[in-house]
């Protein structure tokens, strides 16, 4: 459900996807202080993958309805298993 | 386009079908049921653009397990145009929801006491061989959660003495929380306390003022676990610095970062794809910078995994 959640915002806000060094980016030998900035760097998420910040999400029917209704607009509903946090 | 021309939705299905015939009964819940009915299963999960009248425009098809972005796009914008050239009757109908009409209880937004250290941590794994998108470990992905200390658990990050050069171990305990919720992988895996077979941490205070005390962490740890629900191991170790001020006592700056080997003895069809067991995971912890959309978020095992009197403390 993550990989639905994050396409759906850049397909609405972005027009290509830029997977850049998380995808190719080989683990240092280990971690030290040498390393620590580029394990730092891949553990965080890119700007790419903080375009869901900028919405303004309801998180139930009844005020997107109401929203909805009052601005005149289409409601965007995406409803998943569980929870963003974990596993579904 | 999920802003401007949109209202956006993000909610369980599950939730709403778990609900009981008496909230069932009111206008919330007879809206999406009404929205959803010419649905492929009704009230599921997917993504759905609907009018406010409670009619199906489109259900999203955007690929499993690739997301087709332009595919998506391409579909948004097109339910957009249909809405537009609908019938005001047919885009709004007579029904504006009320109070009265709300089915989902409203959800509580927690709020720990501002003395609590707070952190947001995010996890990613590094690319493997037949890595795949259906896999929860792609490196395409990345793991968001929040991990919390209360007011006195925070103090065992803090070394008793602050004199620049103190070098203090972190007692193993202070450290469950973060390794037994999975803060250092990607995923989520039942943890045991006796999984757990080394967890070492010690902190040196690299320069100390009246105002200020910048603390540097090094960190080990091994876990194993071969229970029916269990059967895994990671091996990582930790750095970190913080910036404490001790007449506050609070972090005013916080982060460790790991790097790890998470090795899943037994694949899950519904996570995983191919037959790499071990893969490489860095994960970060830092003060939770608080955003708005997620305002209210505890962590992804709280309340379960939090000790009691912790729970007590949250409004």
């Amino acid at each position: 459900m993550k990989k639905l959640f994050h396409s759906l915002i850049i397909a609405s806000i972005s027009t290509s996807i830029s997977f850049a060094d998380p995808l190719t980016e080989a683990p240092p030998k280990e971690l030290t202080w040498k390393t620590y900035d580029a394990v730092s760097r891949h553990a965080s998420q890119g700007s790419q993958e903080t375009l869901y910040f900028k919405v303004d999400w309801k998180n139930n029917v009844l005020a997107a309805q109401r929203e909805a209704y009052q601005e005149d607009k289409p409601i965007v509903m995406i409803l998943f298993f569980g929870d963003h946090r974990s596993n579904c | 386009m999920l802003n401007s021309d949109c209202v956006s939705l993000a909610s369980s299905d599950v939730t709403y079908k778990n609900l009981s015939d008496t909230l069932k009964a009111k206008g919330e819940y007879q809206f999406l049921k009404k929205s959803l009915s010419k649905g492929k299963h009704g009230i599921h999960q997917g993504v759905y653009i609907v009018t406010p009248s409670g009619k199906l425009i489109k259900q999203i098809s955007w690929g499993w397990p690739l997301p087709d972005v332009d595919k998506i796009n391409a579909q948004l914008k097109q339910s957009i145009t249909d809405y537009k050239m609908m019938s005001r009757a047919e885009r709004l109908g007579d029904v504006l929801l009320t109070e009265e009409d709300r089915s989902m209880p409203v959800e509580p937004i927690l709020s720990p006491p501002t003395t609590w250290l707070q952190l947001r941590n995010t996890t990613r794994s590094y690319r493997f061989s037949e890595m795949n998108l259906f896999d929860i470990r792609h490196p395409a992905f990345v793991t968001v959660d929040k991990l919390w200390f209360s007011g006195q658990e925070k103090l065992q990050f803090v070394p008793s003495n602050t004199a620049k050069g103190t070098l203090e171990k972190v007692a193993p305990k202070a450290l469950n929380t973060m390794l037994l919720n999975s803060h250092l992988i990607t995923g989520r895996s039942a943890w045991w306390a006796e999984h757990i077979q080394k967890a070492e941490m010690e902190m040196k205070v690299v320069s100390s003022t009246s105002k200020q005390v910048i603390i540097y962490y090094r960190g080990t740890f091994n876990m194993h676990a071969d229970s029916k629900w269990c059967k895994e191991s990671y091996a990582g170790k930790l750095l970190g610095k913080a910036a404490w001020n001790p007449s506050r006592k609070q972090f005013t700056s916080f982060e460790w970062i790991s790097l790890g080997e998470h090795e899943i003895d037994k694949l899950k069809p519904n996570m995983h794809r191919g037959n790499t067991k071990s893969v490489t995971v860095a994960s970060k912890l830092v003060l939770d910078p608080q955003h708005q959309c997620e305002q209210g978020i505890a962590p992804a095992n709280w309340p379960d995994n939090y000790a009691r009197e912790l729970r007590a403390e949250v409004k």
